[in-house]
Order: structure tokens, then sequence, then C-alpha cells
């Protein structure tokens, strides 16, 4: 094996452990195109059936669906020196079309809650080339960073079709939920509508849990929100 | 409709209870309610103190036999939640790990004592102790798939309900014990996993293109932050606090 070869694709930054979260917008997107391929690319390997998961790079078919505009809002963290997609999630607002309203509408035992301070969180996705023991740790810097860009826009709470295995992590990471329906099984495992509201004790357990007291959101010139 | 107003009736006041003997009862009012007779909410393990919880209203006939017997390391459906993260009905266990000649004996004393079939709802937060929550019928008893979902979401809210309340300052822990998981940096965490994986300093430098003095201070320094002082405690407690994964570790 090469020298190096066996490292971490995260360069451990000099100070400290942190990878930023870009927010990736309308105005800044072209900044961010080389990232946005990587994404649609690394959601396919994560969210697509299973031959094209067993693809890589270029011979994948990204995942794009209509929810992918020239406006969505995504948070994204990437390797600043390969442009390399690590970690991202789409944030789409419920006054517009959103997955939870047009795709899975049937898990919600009533109307689905739609307003400008609701936000739908879809497509996290963790590089599947991120190794094992850096991932958990980019899923709490996108928590934190979702935490964050709600207090940014005034975002009281987000929707999310989350897997329900996932549930206790996100309540024990201070993330008060309610459920919009029971959960079904959807391609083999069970996902439940649920409304979450970021506290003030999510932002300070992520930040324990990363050692990070800082902000993990970067704010690029040239966006517009 | 009826069962997710159960639900939802339940996250609201497991939200709401001041102690664990309260979630106790609250639990056992809506397990009753979806259709169930008896259930199991706890961490995995044999030592309870501090933050730890294990609550539940299994015969006691039957806690009794698991006590004197020492049943609890060997408990098939505890077991099987460390091959699962999604909730399993105890029919599945056979499919989900090999059972031995101890754990059939298990199976069947439980059913004997009075536990029929059951689903068990498994709990992993990273950097903490598993858990699950588990409800069962009566022997002899039908399990339908129609109580499952509403189980699912009633075990993770008492569960979170349960960690609330044994964190909670009155629960035991004070806002100034509280836990901070050590955070290794990426070329530690590389050092930690070559070490685990039965690596020499040497060997390990030659893998990461640096120095093996330069792998001994990554490991000192990892050591240093989780405030241990052997290699094999650091390995345990990085896999604990879920910064490796067994996967990382053991290649099949």
């Amino acid at each position: 094996m090469a020298p190096g070869a066996f490292g971490s694709i995260i360069s451990p930054a000099k100070a400290g452990y942190l990878i930023v979260v870009h927010i990736v917008d309308a105005a800044n997107r072209p900044l961010f195109y080389p990232e946005l391929d990587r994404m649609h690319c690394d959601r396919a390997r994560t969210f697509g059936g299973s031959d094209r998961c067993k693809s890589h790079g270029a011979d994948v078919i990204p995942d794009i669906d209509s929810f992918d505009a020239a406006d969505t809002i995504y948070l994204l963290e990437s390797d600043r020196r390969t442009r390399r997609h690590l970690a991202s999630i789409r944030l789409l607002p419920t006054t517009r079309p959103h997955m939870l309203t047009t795709v899975y509408a049937h898990l919600c035992e009533a109307a689905v809650p739609r307003d400008a301070d609701i936000w739908e969180v879809s497509r996290c996705c963790v590089s599947p080339d991120v190794p094992l023991q850096d991932q958990s740790r980019l899923r709490t810097q996108l928590r934190i960073a979702i935490a964050e860009f709600g207090v940014f826009q005034g975002i009281r709470h987000y929707i999310s079709v989350t897997p329900i295995h996932l549930l206790p992590e996100l309540m024990a990471s201070g993330w008060d939920a309610k459920p919009l329906g029971l959960p079904q099984m959807i391609a083999g495992a069970s996902v439940g509508a649920l409304l979450f509201t970021p506290t003030s004790r999510a932002l300070r357990e992520a930040r324990d849990r990363l050692a990070c007291q800082m902000s993990v959101l970067e704010f690029s010139a040239g966006r517009a929100t | 409709m009826g069962q997710f107003r159960d639900v939802q009736t339940f996250a609201r006041a497991a939200n709401e209870v001041c102690t664990i003997e309260e979630l106790s009862g609250l639990l056992a009012s809506a397990v009753r309610e979806i259709g169930f007779e008896y259930y199991a909410l706890g961490h995995h393990v044999n030592v309870v103190k501090g933050k730890l919880v294990q609550i539940g209203n299994y015969p006691e006939a039957w806690m009794a036999t698991v006590r004197a017997r020492e049943y609890i390391s060997d408990d098939p459906v505890l077991m099987a939640c460390q091959t699962s993260v999604a909730g399993f009905r105890w029919s599945a266990v056979p499919t989900l790990l090999s059972l031995s000649k101890r754990q059939e004996q298990i199976l069947l004393e439980a059913s004997r004592a009075g536990l029929g079939d059951g689903f068990t709802v498994p709990v992993h937060i990273p950097g903490e102790c598993a858990g699950s929550c588990s409800f069962a019928v009566r022997a002899g008893a039908l399990l339908s798939d129609a109580p499952l979902p509403a189980a699912q979401y009633i075990g993770c809210f008492a569960f979170e309900a349960a960690r609330r309340l044994v964190r909670s300052p009155a629960g035991g822990m004070r806002a100034r014990e509280r836990v901070v998981t050590p955070a290794l940096t990426s070329r530690q965490l590389d050092c930690v996993v070559l070490v685990a994986r039965g690596k020499s300093d040497g060997d390990a430098a030659q893998l990461l293109g640096i120095s093996a003095e330069t792998v001994h201070q990554h490991i000192e320094a990892a050591k240093r932050r989780f405030g241990v002082a052997t290699r094999t405690q650091l390995v345990v407690r990085t896999l604990f606090d879920n910064q490796l994964a067994f996967q990382d570790v053991i290649r099949r």
C-alpha cells in the first residue's frame, strides 16, 4: 500500500477536526458545481437501486429529482482540497412543493404541516467513500448545521421522513420529535413522518460531542439568503 | 387513527413524567392500549447504577428465574439487538442469531412462565450503552402485525423519557457531570484502527506514511484525551463511543 493511502479522506484540519458546512443556494451554486455533482452520485449510491450502488463515480446515474432545483438549498460538507462531497442534506420550505406532501403524504394521518417557519429535511447523505469512523462525526456536524440554519433563517420546525431506528439517537441529541403518522415499511425499512424541533440542548449536546463550541456553518460570499 | 392517537397521547405524557415510577405506570397502560400485556425497557447491562435504567412488568416468577440463573447475559432477544437496528418480532430471533442450547432453553422457559410472542425495539445511541424496549403478549395469545408500528414509536419515546429522567439532576446526574465525549482527530483514529487490528507502531507507520514515533505520539495523545492508561482501554473506549465501528476493525 502506498504511504498515506490508508489515511482518512478527511484531512485533519490544523485548528481541530472540524469540516465547515457550506450553505449552497441559488446565488453561490456555481461555486459548488463539482461538489454538487459528486453529491448527486453519492446520493445515487446511497438511495439508488442495488445495481447502481455498486458503481462508483461517473458510472453512477446521478440521483436528481424534481426537488433538486436551481434554487434548492443544501447544507454541504466537502474536502476543500479535493472538492470532494463528504456529506449533505437538502432543505425545502414547506410553502413550496416538498417530498412529504408530494410523495409521502400517506405517512401523515392528518394534513402535512406547512408554514414559512417549517422546512423539510431530505436526502441526508454521507458519501460511502467516507471511512466509517468519520461518518458519525459528519452526521453530527450536519445536525448542528441544521439547527444553526434554523436559528439563522427563523425556522422553528423541520419535517422529515425518518428511518425509525434513527429516532432514539435524534431525540437523545436534543431534537424534540412529534410523529405525524404511524411508521410504515418503505423499501425494506420502517420509516415515519416526523416534525422535529431543534432545542438549545440539541446544539449543546452535538457541540459537546465534537468538542466544538463555534458555528459549523460557513457563510460564503455571494449567498442570497 | 386509534393507535396513532395512542402514540400521540403517550409521547406527550412521556415528555412530562417526573419519575421512573410514573413512566413505568404510563408504559404499562400504553402497552395494554395497543394490545400487549408486558413490557421491559432498559439498558443492556447487568449492573444498574447512576445513568442506567431497567424497568418492566414481566411476570415476577420469570424475573426471579432470570436473576437466579443469570439469563440476562445470554438473553437471545437482547443479543439479537446487537445484530439489528430495526424492531423485530421474537419469532424472528432465530434468523438474527444462531441460538445456543441455553438460549433455546431461555425462550422455552420464558414461554412456560407466561411470556408469549413479543416485539423488541433496539435502541442504539452513539456513545451510550445499547438498550431496548420490548413488548410481549401472554403465552398462547396471538400477536398480529397491527400494533407493531405503534409499539415502535412508544418504545422510542419511552426510552428517551427514561434517559431524560436518569440523566436529570434529580435522577442522580448533575449538569456539571455531563459526559463530554472526547473527540479524536482523524489521524489519531487512523492510528487507533491499526492498533485495534493488532499492528505495531512500525507497521502502522509504514501504512500511514509517517514515522513510528509520530504513530506513538498520536496514540499517547488519544489515550490522554480519553484519560485511559492502556491501548486496550483506548480501543474499547473508541468502540464504545462509536468513534470506531467494529467493521473498521474486523475485516470479513
